[in-house]
């Protein structure tokens, strides 16, 4: 112990001496106290670790001074790197995280968050393969999920390191607030009507067979493999203007659908309801109808056992469904392109700006769409989880 | 008292046909048959989940084919509890009283009385439905079914899963129940002798149909 104690010391000692030479004082302090901290932790896994594992703590050492200071010429990351070393050293598969962010940021300088996600990943089915005993198939299984999820992940999230903060707060102008108004208001308005014309849907769905079933459940998803402009020119001929409705709707109540937040709720309710009539049906179906049975020889009529029985029971997947419609009419913009272009929703604004002044111009508004998109759909998950347990009991 | 005559029903790949069965109040009727035999269909048909094709239901006298299971007054325990996840312990036993609009204070007098005969204290103040055992979880169905004095309960192999000692108490209590109310009792089950030791007559299910009706000291 003790002579492994005068081996570190001296070793970083002679480095120390032979840094001053060129190194600034401020620098040269931190390095100081980053050898210290390292010789330390030295010490006390001298006591805990045996020869082996205590003499590769110490190559650590040398292969990091090789690496981020020979060879990259970067200190101050490698002072930052050897604390973090240093105190991580008992728990391996963080070091193999911490391991990769060195590699990814000195090989992949560009692209080191992707490339740090990727090699994580890559990382993390290693480990997952080693912790289920070699499973080969499983760990293949994972493998090839992660290829497909590293698809979606890689551009958006190399999209949110593309512009400064700086850049993001400036963009913040009167039109993106409006387009940002109008949008939640209208997905909310959206959803808000398919809740309540879809959970009859789902509920009869669920419960009634009948000769055509199969047609009307493939009519819920027909939005999904309309093209989304097909959709919009569908609801202009049908809803816009100098059409026989339209004209209706105009006379009679003053209401315009094309280029109007009806319009829009109209193609957002067209776009978006497969998702929540599909929850609906889902969450109805894994409603044991048994419940239904005892309460209504209870004495609940049919209206009763729907709202105090099969309604709360159905509410978690159902609200998982409105989260999910939610998005996707917030993300529509396709059909609305063709039938309400103004008042614009954040798509819509988007892509005008990107038509108008290039990707330069549309990125940081992206960005900004993208960080309200996914921050509203983690708060909505977070709040059906919650729910879901106090529901459920769980 | 239930009378069925010639009730015949269809779901595509089972059916019931030709039940004939006089049930008189207060007796406790067992029935018996193998797994598939139609005896929880029965059952079903009778409370109402399902309306027959042919044939009719008499309760107390009353022609009841096709009013709604809410209004037949039949108590249903099945096999598993189905206790409502979303309610505590409490609300489910006073569900029926409260879809009924009862007032507070005689929910709890009946709760008080269900107390009596049922034992519930442990579990009473349970918010999670979840957490109890299989025996408590039983416990509860029954109370539930209680709760709106019904003058029939049909018992749908409500042992089952249940180990001897909480069997032989929800025996005891179901006949505690009949004597005190005369409720008339239907009990389903697929064991033999565990009908014989409690029921008065024992029906005999088979493919559907009712096959034989015995008193209990003439088959042995």
């Amino acid at each position: 112990m003790f002579a492994k104690g005068i081996i570190l010391a001296g070793l970083l000692a002679l480095a120390q001496l032979f840094l001053f030479s060129w190194l600034d004082a401020g620098t040269n302090s931190l390095l100081f106290c980053a050898n210290l901290f390292f010789i330390y932790c030295g010490l006390l896994y001298a006591k805990r670790l045996k020869n082996f594992r205590w003499s590769i703590y110490l190559a650590g050492y040398f292969a990091l001074f090789f690496i981020l200071f020979a060879l990259s010429q970067r200190p101050l990351i490698f002072i930052l790197v050897l604390f973090l070393y240093a105190s991580l050293f008992h728990l391996p598969r963080i070091l193999g995280y911490l391991f990769i962010f060195i590699f990814s940021i000195i090989v992949f300088t560009a692209y080191w968050i992707s490339g740090l996600i990727v090699f994580s990943l890559f990382y993390f089915i290693i480990l997952e393969f080693i912790r289920k005993r070699g499973n080969v198939f499983i760990t293949f299984m994972l493998g090839m999920g992660f290829l497909l999820l590293s698809l979606i992940l890689l551009p958006l999230i190399n999209l949110l390191f593309q512009s400064s903060l700086q850049t993001l707060a400036s963009t913040l102008n009167q039109d993106i607030r409006n387009a940002l108004v109008v949008s939640f208001g209208t997905a909310f308005i959206s959803t808000l009507i398919i809740f309540l014309f879809g959970v009859p849907l789902g509920f009869f769905m669920a419960r009634i067979d009948f000769k055509f079933k199969p047609l009307v459940d493939a009519l819920i998803d027909l939005p999904i493999l309309v093209p989304q402009t097909a959709a919009g020119i569908a609801l202009l001929v049908f809803l816009g203007p100098k059409t026989p409705l339209g004209n209706f709707f105009n006379r009679f109540f003053g209401i315009n659908f094309a280029g109007s937040y009806l319009g829009i709720i109209a193609c957002q309710i067209f776009v978006s309801m497969p998702f929540l009539v599909r929850s609906a049906i889902s969450a109805f179906e894994s409603v044991n109808p048994k419940f239904e049975n005892v309460s209504r020889t209870l004495g609940t009529n049919p209206r009763q056992t729907f709202f105090k029985v099969s309604l709360p029971l159905a509410l978690p997947g159902i609200f998982n469904g409105c989260i999910l419609s939610f998005c996707r009419a917030l993300s529509e913009s396709g059909s609305l392109m063709v039938v309400a272009y103004r008042p614009s929703t954040i798509p819509i604004y988007v892509y005008d700006v990107f038509v108008q002044y290039g990707t330069k111009e549309s990125v940081p508004i992206t960005i900004m769409f993208l960080i309200i998109c996914l921050w509203s759909f983690v708060v909505l998950k977070w709040i059906y989880e919650t729910r879901r347990k106090s529901i459920l009991r769980v | 008292m239930i009378k069925i005559t010639n009730l015949c029903r269809n779901w595509g790949n089972f059916s019931i046909s030709g039940v004939n069965l006089e049930v008189k109040k207060g007796e406790f009727f067992g029935l018996f048959g193998h797994n598939g035999a139609g005896k929880t269909l029965l059952l079903e048909t009778i409370a109402g989940i399902w309306y027959p094709d042919k044939g009719e239901i008499f309760i107390d006298s009353k022609n009841m084919t096709l009013l709604p299971p809410e209004k037949r007054n039949i108590g249903f325990v099945y096999q598993e509890p189905w206790l409502f996840p979303h309610l505590s312990v409490r609300e489910n036993i006073c569900f029926g009283l409260r879809v009924r609009k009862r007032k507070k204070k005689e929910i709890e007098r009946r709760i008080e009385e269900l107390n009596v005969i049922l034992k519930l204290d442990s579990v009473l103040m349970r918010k999670n439905t979840g957490l109890l055992s299989g025996g408590e979880k039983q416990k509860v169905a029954l109370a539930r079914v209680l709760a709106i004095n019904p003058g029939i309960i049909f018992c749908d192999e409500p042992t089952h899963s249940l180990d001897s000692n909480a069997r032989d108490s929800f025996y005891k209590i179901l006949s505690d129940i009949r004597k005190n109310f005369a409720t008339l009792i239907v009990f389903v089950s697929h064991d033999y002798e565990e009908l014989k030791g409690l029921a008065d007559r024992i029906g005999i299910m088979e493919q559907g149909r009712l096959v034989q009706v015995d008193e209990i000291t003439s088959r042995f």
